[in-house]
């Protein structure tokens, strides 16, 4: 196992967001790891091509799997800061050519932000027969006052299928506003996933996804699950259009709030051009459900853990 | 014997209502027994249960709870649940993302107790560890299962009041008839005392001693076979007392 590649705090998050670290930092494991502004470790494998070049804030990276190649293991990939104040900047760009397979793991830790901004401005194309399932958690630790600004814009070639699951369930948000763009090609499959828990008065969530199906049978998920308590404030837009024949897509947006102050928006948009495409949604904002709070406090939960348990849970 | 549990004229009037659900209810339940709180539906007997536990819903108006010959009346319900008081509800809830293990750990944390223990209460309501343990509990489950789940969630907390509240409702034949077994072997296993409420005569098979609710009141105490005398005749004829000769027959 690698260690010190990166700071014990960073570590110690990507341990607490529910990674595997033993397996993230073994030799062997392909990685792209960054400190700040600084690139702390690069490591490929065979059809998989990670580079970076260092900017005064942050990185401009590529992550490229070649044509036909399967990574079989996850590739993970870590921007952490550890400064209390400052600016991270992130141009990535995920290029995974015709009928490759890759899953990447992303952790994204800022355990001491004080004043601290993250931006990350991603250009993500998928070839034909192609799958990518990109899965990113977070943590900006507990003082509230991380300003994080995670942007996708995503092609997804014939028949591909791509995944994004984004978490921050842990510690505080800060100010978290989440923009997804995908376009779906004829057959492809796109799944946007976003969870968050805001569960303090200065915690504010935007989430703005949005799912293009421009060719035929192009299919579409947009899932948006978060919470707001102790004055925490939440905004989903769940946007999907139909612009293909027989394209089918749906918009899933659910919300809980608790505590005076908390507020809570779900804004699901369908559109559909197409007389042979489908789009359905369900949005749901409410408070915890009483009788699931009053169970688990029946078998000795207070009520503050009680709904932590409930809210993880929905997450 | 002292009792575990003492309600002491218990009136229940919910916020907005002038009538009482329940009024002046009184009764024991002494430790390692099971007793029935029998009647038909409707006449307050969960509302009684969840005041016991202490639900906002049902806070006593008038009257007081002694547990271990300590007033609880004003305690929450978790502080209730930490002296040894839990609920199996008669129809569970179902969680979300919540998998039958962290379900069932979730009380037993503070216990210091660990998945051994979530095994060991799967296998005693019949539901294969291996089958379930993962299964999350949500609408995949079958109301059946939702029940044995549940009921495997209480009696793994080894309370001191275990209260069931209509555990034999919704579930198919099978499982109805190997209820009471079940029962009967919790008690033995767990030497939890056990408020059962129901409005099965089949609970005297296993209840040590009842108390007859109709119309939220009091109408009967002592022996199985006492009440369910006094429910045949508060019926009038309307339950089919099939073991027990109804003085209204």
């Amino acid at each position: 196992m690698q260690k010190n590649i990166l700071p014990y705090e960073i570590i110690e998050s990507v341990r607490l967001v529910g990674f595997d670290v033993d397996n993230m930092l073994k030799k062997e494991t392909p990685k792209f790891f960054l400190n700040y502004n600084k690139i702390a470790k690069i490591k490929e494998v065979e059809g998989l091509i990670l580079a970076g070049k260092e900017t005064e804030n942050g990185v401009i990276a590529d992550f490229i799997v070649r044509p036909g190649k399967k990574i079989d293991v996850p590739v993970h990939l870590c921007f952490g800061v550890t400064k209390e104040e400052g600016l991270q900047e992130i141009i990535p760009r995920f290029i995974i050519e015709d009928g490759a397979k890759v899953f990447a793991l992303a952790c994204c830790s800022f355990p001491k932000a004080r004043n601290l901004t993250h931006k990350m401005q991603a250009e993500v194309i998928l070839g034909k027969n192609a799958v990518f399932l990109y899965e990113e958690r977070h943590y900006h630790g507990e003082m509230g006052g991380a300003k994080v600004f995670p942007k996708f814009r995503v092609h997804v070639g014939e028949r591909s299928f791509f995944q994004s699951v984004f978490s921050l369930t842990k510690g505080s948000v800060g100010f978290l506003s989440i923009e997804v763009e995908a376009y779906a090609h004829a057959g492809a499959k796109v799944e946007i996933i976003n969870k968050a828990y805001g569960r303090k008065k200065t915690d504010r969530i935007r989430i703005k996804d949005a799912v293009f199906l421009e060719g035929e049978g192009a299919r579409g998920l947009v899932k948006l699950r978060a919470a707001a308590s102790q004055g925490g404030d939440v905004v989903m837009v769940g946007i999907t259009e139909a612009n293909a024949p027989e394209a089918t897509g749906h918009v899933d947006c659910k919300e809980i709030i608790k505590g005076e102050g908390s507020t809570a928006r779900a804004i699901p948009i369908v559109r559909v051009v197409d007389e042979n495409a489908r789009i359905t949604h369900e949005a749901s904002v409410g408070k915890v459900n009483q009788k699931q709070l009053d169970t688990l406090m029946s078998r000795g939960l207070t009520e503050e853990e009680a709904v932590d348990m409930i809210v993880q849970g929905m997450l | 014997m002292d009792p575990l549990l003492e309600v002491i004229d218990l009136t229940i009037v919910p916020s907005g209502n002038s009538q009482p659900i329940v009024e002046e209810i009184s009764f024991k339940v002494y430790p390692g027994k099971i007793h029935a709180l029998m009647g038909p539906n409707g006449s307050g007997k969960s509302s009684i249960a969840y005041s016991i536990m202490g639900l906002k819903q049902y806070f006593p108006t008038k009257g007081k709870i002694l547990f271990q010959k300590e007033d609880i009346t004003n305690l929450n319900v978790t502080e209730r649940a930490r002296r040894g008081i839990t609920l199996a509800w008669q129809e569970p809830v179902r969680f979300e993302g919540i998998s039958v293990r962290d379900y069932i750990m979730a009380g037993l944390k503070a216990k210091g107790k660990g998945e051994e223990k979530v095994k060991e209460v799967l296998e005693l309501v019949g539901l294969p560890p291996e089958e379930y343990i993962e299964r999350k509990v949500d609408d995949s489950l079958s109301g059946g299962e939702r029940k044995r789940i549940e009921l495997a969630a209480v009696v793994a907390l080894e309370p001191k009041l275990l209260i069931l509240d209509e555990p034999d409702s919704g579930l198919d034949i099978v499982v109805y008839n190997e209820l009471y077994e079940l029962l009967d072997a919790i008690r033995n296993q767990t030497r939890s005392s056990i408020l059962l409420i129901t409005h099965r005569e089949e609970a005297g098979e296993v209840a040590d001693e009842g108390t007859l609710i109709w119309k939220g009141k009091v109408r009967a105490k002592g022996s199985f076979k006492d009440i369910m005398e006094k429910y045949c005749e508060f019926a009038e004829r309307k339950v089919k007392c099939k073991k027990i000769s109804c003085p209204t027959k």
